[in-house]
C-alpha cells in the first residue's frame, strides 16, 4: 500500500499546473472573496455594525393623556384610578430608546432620530440598515392593548428595510426580543396585579443571542476555510481522475497482473486523498494568517482544535475519493464520470457556503448546508473560532467521520472484481 | 506447462474467443498470429489471468489458473499492447513502483532495474520522463517493466505496434536472447508475420476467435506443399494477359500490380510454357519469373482467402 501511496504522491506532485491549482488558486480566491464580501449586503469584516433610525411620529405624553382620560371616563373607579397610577409610568417609547440607547449595544448599533423622508433617503443610500416607523398613536394603543386587551392598528411598528442581511437579520431578532420582553414583563405586572412596577421593567440586553466569551468571525475567516474545504473536494475529484488516466493507459492492467492485492490499490488513492488533502488545508489557512494575519491572538489550543477538524474533514474527503475511485474504474467513460465528480463538488461547494456566505441564506437552506460535509465542517469551525468549546466539536467530528466510512465502504463495495474494470 | 482447454470468451452474446486450445511448455517460443480483431487480445488477457474466461480452463502446471490466478501471475510477465506506464514518472520510477508491486526484494530491485534498462538500451535516459520518449524507447520500458520479477513465462501482445525498425529489431533480439539463453517461455502475438517468423518456433494461426491452424513453421509451410508461389514480370503491361491466365487450370490467387503478377499454382504444373504462349497471345513478353518460398502470409491467406493485414 505504501508503494501505491508514495505513487499517487509523486504523480500529483509532477502535475504542477494541479499543485498551483489547489495551492495558489484558493489564496486568491480568499482575498478576493473577502473583500468582495465586506460591504455587501451589510457584512462587514469588522464585529458587527448596525445602523438604525427611529422615525416618531407619535407623542407619548399625549398618548399617556388620552388613555387617562379614557380611563376616569370608566364606572368603576377604583379600577380607573389603578389603571391611571400604573399607566403614567408606562412609556413604551421611552423603553425603546432606553434600550436601543443603551451601553450593552452602544458598541455596534448607532440609532439616528429622522423624519420620514431623511430614514427614506438614508435608507436608499445604504447609510443606514433599515428604520423603524412609531406610529401616531402607538402609545395609546399600546396602553390600551396591554391594560385592556384591546385591539389596535398602531401597535406594530413598522421595520423598513432595503433587503435580507445579517445586519437586518440582527436588528429584527433584537426588537423582537425587547417588545417580548417588554410585553410580558407588562401583562404579568397587569394581570398579577402589580401596578406599581411599571417603572421597573427590566429592559433586554441586547437582540444578539449574547453569548459569554463569543468572538464574532471575519469574511477572511470565513473565505480561508470555505476555500480550504473546497478544494479539498477538488483534490477527491482529481485523484478519481487520475485512476481513470490509469485505466485508460492500460497501467491498472499491469497492477492487476502483479497479483497485488485489490484493497491495496483503492487504499493507496485513499491513503494519498488524505495526505494531500490535509497538507492543501493546513498550506491555505496558514498561508492566509501570514498574509492577511486572519487567527492572529488566537491560543495554542484554538490551532489545536483547527488541526483536528482539518484531519477529520480530510478522512471524510479520503473516503469520497475511495467512492469516485471505484465509479472510475466501473465507466466506460471518464470524460462523463469526471463531469459528473465536477457537478457534485459544485454542488457541494453551493450547498455548503464554501461561495457565498451561508448567513445570507434562509433558514431552511443554512439546515441543508450542515447536511453536506463541507457545510458542516464550515460551520463547526466557525463555531469553534467564536466559542472556542471543545464538547462543541464532539458530534460534527462524530458525523463527519462517519460520512468518510460510509463512503469508504461504498468504494469498497463498488470496488470492481477481476475483469470488470 | 501451460495448457488452454476450450477457452471461450463471449462480450454480449457476440464470441471473441471460441473454444481455442493452446500449450506452452518450457522454454518454448510460440507466436499467436492473426489479423486486428482475431482474438488475440482476448486470449492473452484470459491467459495473462486478467479476465475470466466464459467457459474453458487454463492450466498452470495441471492446476486451473482461472480461480485461482495468484501461482500464475507470480510467474508471469506481461508486456500489453499499450504503453502502461505513467509518462509523468522517469523510467526509473516506473520500474522501481513495479518492481515494488512484484515485490521483488528489496536488496535486488535495484540490480534488476539497472539490468533490465541495460537490456533495453535504456541506462543513460532512466532518470527521464517517460513522456519524453519515443514511441520505440516507450515500448522498450514497456518491456522491461515486465522483466523486473524475472517471470518464466513472458507473454507480448503486439509489442512492436507503431515503432521505428531500429526499435523493432532491438525488441525481437532482446526476446531471441531471453528465451535462448535465460530459457523464459515466451507467447508472443503479432499480426506481422515476419516477426511471428523470426522468433517463433511454433506458431498458432488464429482468425475470428478461432485457431485455423497450429504447428511448427515447417508443419504449417507443408499446408502448402502442393503449391508454389510464383512472381512474374512482363515487359509491359497487359490486362488479357492476367484475365488469360486467371482461367488457367493450376492457378489462382492471380494479383496483377503495374509492375509484377503474383499467384499461386498447383506444385508440378510446370506452367512456364502455358505463360509464354499466352504472353504472345496478348502481345507481351515474359522477361521474368521467380518461385518464392511461401510464408505464414500465404498459409493463412490460403487458410482464409484473406491477407493478415486486410
Amino acid at each position: 500500500m505504501l508503494t501505491f501511496i508514495f505513487k499517487d504522491l509523486l504523480l500529483f506532485w509532477r502535475n504542477r499546473k494541479e499543485i498551483l491549482t489547489v495551492l495558489v488558486t484558493p489564496i486568491i480566491l480568499i482575498v478576493i472573496l473577502s473583500f468582495a464580501f465586506t460591504g455587501v449586503a451589510g457584512i462587514s469584516s469588522n464585529p458587527l455594525e448596525l445602523k438604525l433610525a427611529i422615525v416618531n411620529e407619535d407623542a407619548e405624553e399625549a398618548g399617556i393623556n388620552q388613555f387617562i382620560a379614557d380611563a376616569e371616563r370608566l364606572e368603576d373607579q377604583a379600577a380607573a384610578q389603578a389603571l391611571i397610577a400604573y399607566s403614567s409610568g408606562v412609556k413604551p417609547i421611552a423603553y425603546l430608546e432606553q434600550y436601543l440607547h443603551s451601553p450593552e449595544l452602544a458598541d455596534w448599533l448607532t440609532v439616528y432620530e429622522l423624519s420620514e423622508s431623511e430614514a427614506l433617503q438614508q435608507l436608499e443610500k445604504k447609510k443606514i440598515d433599515g428604520w423603524i416607523k412609531i406610529p401616531q398613536g402607538y402609545t395609546y394603543d399600546m396602553l390600551n392593548a396591554i391594560m385592556l386587551g384591546k385591539e389596535a392598528s398602531a401597535v406594530s411598528l413598522p421595520f423598513v428595510v432595503a433587503g435580507n442581511s445579517m445586519n437586518v437579520t440582527a436588528i429584527e431578532m433584537m426588537i423582537s426580543e425587547f417588545f417580548d420582553q417588554v410585553n410580558f414583563q407588562l401583562g404579568l405586572q397587569h394581570s398579577v396585579g402589580d401596578m406599581t412596577a411599571a417603572e421597573t421593567v427590566a429592559l433586554p440586553k441586547g437582540g444578539r443571542e449574547a453569548l459569554e466569551g463569543a468572538e464574532p468571525f471575519t469574511m477572511g475567516q470565513y473565505f480561508t476555510l470555505a476555500m480550504g474545504a473546497l478544494f479539498s473536494l477538488f483534490i477527491a475529484s482529481t485523484v478519481a481522475e487520475k485512476t481513470g488516466t490509469e485505466k485508460r493507459e492500460e497501467v491498472i492492467k499491469r497492477i492487476i497482473a502483479a497479483d497485488t492485492r485489490p484493497m491495496s490499490y483503492l487504499m493507496g488513492k485513499t491513503c494519498a486523498t488524505f495526505i494531500l488533502v490535509w497538507l492543501q488545508f493546513l498550506f491555505v489557512v496558514v498561508v492566509s494568517h501570514l498574509l492577511l494575519g486572519l487567527f492572529a491572538g488566537k491560543p495554542l489550543s484554538f490551532w489545536l482544535g483547527l488541526l483536528l477538524m482539518i484531519t477529520i474533514y480530510a478522512l471524510t474527503v479520503a473516503g469520497i475519493s475511495a467512492f469516485y475511485t471505484s465509479i472510475a474504474l466501473r465507466s466506460n467513460n471518464m470524460d462523463a464520470v469526471n463531469g459528473l465528480f465536477l457537478l457534485f463538488t459544485m454542488a457541494l461547494g453551493i450547498l455548503g457556503g464554501n461561495f457565498v456566505p451561508i448567513y445570507l441564506f434562509p433558514e431552511w437552506l443554512q439546515q441543508i448546508s450542515e447536511w453536506t460535509p463541507n457545510g458542516l465542517m464550515l460551520a463547526t469551525v466557525m463555531e469553534w473560532i467564536q466559542l472556542e468549546r471543545v464538547l462543541s466539536l464532539g458530534m460534527p467530528l462524530v458525523v463527519l467521520s462517519l460520512v468518510g466510512i460510509l463512503f469508504l465502504l461504498a468504494g469498497m463495495l463498488m470496488y470492481p472484481k477481476r475483469g470488470e474494470a | 506447462m501451460l495448457e488452454v482447454f476450450k477457452l471461450s470468451k463471449s462480450y454480449k452474446g457476440k464470441r471473441a474467443v471460441d473454444e481455442i486450445n493452446l500449450y506452452l511448455d518450457e522454454g518454448d517460443s510460440v507466436g499467436l498470429l492473426g489479423p486486428n480483431g482475431a482474438g488475440k487480445s482476448t486470449t492473452i488477457s484470459m491467459i495473462s489471468t486478467l479476465i475470466k474466461p466464459t467457459s474453458g480452463d487454463i492450466k498452470f502446471h495441471g492446476k486451473s489458473t482461472v480461480e485461482a490466478p495468484a501461482a500464475l501471475r507470480k510467474v508471469l510477465g506481461v508486456v500489453p499492447q499499450e504503453i502502461a506506464l505513467y509518462e509523468e514518472l522517469s523510467a526509473y520510477e516506473n520500474l522501481k513502483f513495479f518492481g515494488k508491486i512484484y515485490k521483488v526484494e528489496k536488496r535486488l530491485l535495484e540490480e534488476r532495474i539497472q539490468d533490465v534498462l541495460d537490456l533495453v538500451g535504456l541506462k543513460d535516459r532512466q532518470k527521464e520522463l517517460v513522456k519524453t520518449f519515443s514511441g520505440g524507447m516507450k515500448r522498450r520500458v514497456n518491456i522491461a517493466a515486465a522483466l523486473l520479477h524475472q517471470p518464466k513465462i513472458l507473454i507480448l501482445d503486439e509489442p512492436t505496434v507503431g515503432i521505428d525498425p531500429q526499435s523493432r529489431t532491438h525488441i525481437l533480439e532482446m526476446v531471441r536472447m531471453m528465451n535462448e539463453r535465460t530459457g523464459t517461455t515466451v507467447l508472443y502475438t503479432s499480426h506481422y508475420m515476419e516477426e511471428v517468423e523470426q522468433l517463433c518456433k511454433r506458431v498458432y494461426i488464429m482468425d475470428h476467435g478461432k485457431i485455423i491452424a497450429a504447428g511448427t513453421k515447417a508443419e504449417l509451410m507443408s499446408i502448402l506443399s502442393n503449391e508454389d508461389k510464383i512472381q512474374i514480370q512482363l515487359d509491359r503491361p497487359s490486362a488479357s494477359f492476367v484475365e488469360a491466365i486467371k482461367g488457367l487450370k493450376h492457378i489462382h490467387h492471380v494479383e496483377a500490380n503495374e509492375e509484377n503478377i503474383d499467384f499461386i499454382a498447383s506444385k508440378g504444373s510446370n506452367i512456364l510454357g502455358l505463360l509464354v504462349r499466352e504472353a504472345e497471345k496478348a502481345g507481351a513478353e515474359l522477361i521474368n519469373y521467380q518461385m518464392d518460398t511461401p510464408s505464414l502470409e500465404d498459409v493463412f491467406l490460403h487458410l482464409t482467402g484473406r491477407t493478415l493485414r486486410d
